[in-house]
């Protein structure tokens, strides 16, 4: 199931993907990428979480989330409402350029962030199975994103 | 996708010289129950056949420690469920997509002056994840090992105390994997 949370340290990407580690990044993830999280004394979880857990030449990368142990057994027991998700995909990654509907299955949702300055796009990196990654811009909000799928 | 435990009669794979059986537990020799009691995963099946008598439920079928990674062979596994009642354990909807190991800090659980003991420490994985569990022979009513996979990237060994909500592991009666029989 995807979920919305608070990153405050992804040991990924010499760590850019959360610049400020007191404030934490907002992202949308999924549980299907997680292994091994545990409880950290200050109640934020630890785990590692996989780009894509499809491909051998992909490990784990340690990040910490704003979340309890007990909200993330929440979502990996959610159900979603469905398996695919439908998203305005820009064209060349242009915001100036028109759109058009791509599905992914959510099997495949990596991760998503919104867009800097325009929070109603987003990026999103989905896995083309044990093969490759691939980062498009959206014009869908992580929100709109998530209740897709609720 | 669950889990569930059988009696394994026959695991033959590559990577532990298909040594998980002993000979003592393959044979069923000094007392012991043929076979070794495991807690498998129905999402690592494939190829299952039906070996059953009207007596005797068995069957047969190839299973993946980490079906995620080209990199690994399958294992032939034998065990004695008959083919219906494993495709009822693919129909089985678990409790829960999490399982909570208590992994036992350096797979060590007396502790000694170089690994002092430790609390465990809870651990959330996905189902999915789990390969296999096999019983600790030095302690079987308290211990196990989990086997499970990080991703397709690597295969993880780590020693748990035992899980409630599992199936218990502790009706054999063999010893130690390192029990030949008499030859």
């Amino acid at each position: 199931m995807l979920f919305p949370d608070v990153v405050m340290k992804w040991q990924a990407d010499s760590w850019v993907r959360v610049p400020n580690q007191t404030t934490g990044a907002i992202y949308l993830l999924n549980t299907n990428r997680v292994d091994s999280v545990r409880e950290l004394p200050n109640h934020d979880i630890s785990l590692y979480y996989f780009d894509n857990p499809y491909d051998h030449r992909d490990n784990g990368h340690y990040m910490v989330i704003n979340s309890t142990l007990a909200m993330m057994i929440a979502a990996m027991d959610y159900a979603p409402g469905t398996l695919t998700l439908t998203v305005a995909h820009y064209l060349n990654d242009d915001r100036t350029l028109a759109t058009s509907n791509l599905t992914i299955p959510i099997a495949d949702f990596a991760y998503a962030w919104a867009q800097t300055n325009h929070a109603t796009n987003s990026w999103i990196v989905y896995a083309d199975k044990g093969w490759d990654m691939t980062r498009i811009l959206v014009n869908n909000s992580l929100a709109n994103l998530l209740f897709q799928v609720l | 996708m669950s889990l569930f435990v059988t009696r394994v009669l026959e695991w033959e794979d590559e990577r532990d010289s298909s040594n998980r059986i002993s000979m003592m537990e393959d044979r069923g020799i000094g007392g012991s129950i043929q076979g070794r009691y495991f807690i498998l995963n129905t999402n690592r099946i494939v190829d299952l056949l039906d070996l059953s008598t009207l007596a005797v439920p068995k069957s047969e079928f190839k299973y993946f420690d980490n079906p995620f990674d080209r990199r690994e062979r399958y294992s032939r596994v034998v065990c004695d469920h008959s083919a219906a009642q494993i495709i009822a354990h693919f129909d089985d909807v678990p409790a829960s997509q999490a399982v909570t190991l208590p992994i036992v800090p350096h797979n060590q659980p007396w502790g000694s002056p170089y690994t002092p003991l430790r609390p465990t420490v809870n651990t959330v994985v996905g189902i999915w994840a789990i390969a296999y569990v096999d019983r600790y022979n030095p302690d079987p009513n308290h211990y196990v090992w989990v086997c499970y996979t990080k991703g397709a990237f690597k295969r993880v060994e780590v020693l748990c105390t035992i899980d409630i909500g599992w199936p218990t592991l502790t009706s054999t009666t063999t010893t130690t994997s390192r029990d030949q029989g008499p030859v």
